[in-house]
């Protein structure tokens, strides 16, 4: 910022040389102007002393004045003209200059904020990859043992289920033909087996 | 009096019939007495023929008889369940073993549940004991996976 403030500063003195070489330029127009009307036009007190002078001396004297005024002007544009294209070049090529170095060091500036959320882009997208990798884990850890609690589930009631459907299958079956002349041996066995138990249930009452 | 209900009298409802036929009975016989000694007596059924013995049917014997058969509607009964109605050969040889082995006095009821498909069940009181092939097949769940594992492998 202050290599702008300090370019505005030598523009501005630089319109203030320029603005005061005109005035002075424009003074003295104005002074040969006032020559050139005295010269034309001799104040009638000073007629004696003007009359030592030839007229064509006269004219001599002012042609060189005018002559060597013109040059003095001339020389003055053109050395301001000169010192003016020197300042505008130096003034162009420390723009140029600031400009560059304004805008490499922007530049630079810009690279660093972008190095750095890129890294932290980098960094984050790191982080939530192994929060994802291990959420990942977790589930799938969570996922197998369900998996095989239910499968354990499953085989139970597969296992328990298959039992009835069997018994319900024999049960089905045998219950068509059933001879309990055949099955009155089992029967008698059963009882005496049992005879002790059905004792004491008949002792023990309802 | 030391005597017990015949074999095939198992059922509260039979012992029922009994006690009635035998008080009817005695009713008939008081009855026919004050009418006229030489009228016959009614025709007594084989069960209580048995019970009776071979005793002279008298009224008096008759009443005590059915009052022996009123406190025998209120013996233990003990139920069976089997797979179909047995036989009343069957019924007979399951009553005499209750009533040989467990108590004398014993009253029996059969049921039937095709659902059994074979063995029984006997319930006395509160107290059950399942005999079935049902309950068999049902306890033996854990044997029929080991038998599937070998089978199928799995």
């Amino acid at each position: 910022m202050n290599s702008y403030y300090i370019l505005l500063g030598v523009i501005a003195l630089l319109v203030v040389i320029n603005y005061v070489s005109l005035f002075w330029v424009s003074s003295l127009q104005k002074q040969l102007r006032h020559a050139r009307q005295k010269v034309a036009k001799p104040a009638p007190s000073t007629a004696s002393t003007l009359a030592t002078v030839s007229a064509e001396h006269v004219i001599e004297l002012q042609a060189k004045a005018e002559h060597l005024m013109e040059e003095t002007v001339r020389k003055s544009i053109q050395k301001l003209h000169d010192d003016l294209g020197k300042t505008t070049g130096l003034i162009n090529q420390r723009v140029g200059e600031l400009s560059d170095k304004v805008i490499q060091d922007e530049l630079t500036k810009y690279q660093g904020a972008l190095d750095e959320v890129r890294q932290s882009s980098i960094d984050t997208l790191s982080e939530v990859q192994q929060a994802i990798d291990k959420r990942r884990g977790e589930m799938e850890e969570t996922l197998a043992a369900e998996v095989a609690e239910e499968k354990k589930h499953v085989l139970e009631r597969f296992e328990q289920h298959m039992g009835e459907v069997v018994s319900g299958y024999l049960v089905e079956t045998l219950g068509q033909n059933i001879d309990l002349g055949a099955q009155s041996s089992y029967i008698f066995d059963t009882l005496e087996k049992h005879k002790d138990e059905l004792k004491k249930a008949l002792a023990d009452g309802p | 009096m030391d005597r017990r209900l015949p074999d095939n009298v198992a059922t509260p409802q039979q012992v029922q019939l009994l006690r009635i036929e035998a008080e009817s009975l005695a009713a008939a016989i008081g009855e026919g007495a004050r009418r006229s000694k030489d009228k016959p007596l009614a025709k007594v059924s084989a069960d209580l023929q048995a019970i009776l013995g071979k005793s002279k049917i008298t009224a008096e014997l008759l009443e005590q008889t059915a009052a022996w058969l009123s406190q025998q509607q209120t013996a233990p009964v003990v139920h069976f369940v089997l797979p179909v109605l047995p036989q009343p050969e069957l019924r007979q040889r399951l009553v005499a073993w209750l009533r040989d082995n467990l108590a004398p006095n014993l009253l029996a009821s059969f049921e039937h549940n095709s659902g059994l498909a074979g063995g029984f069940v006997i319930r006395t009181g509160s107290v059950i004991y399942d005999f079935s092939f049902r309950r068999k097949l049902l306890d033996g769940a854990a044997g029929m996976k080991k038998v599937m594992k070998k089978v199928t492998g799995v």
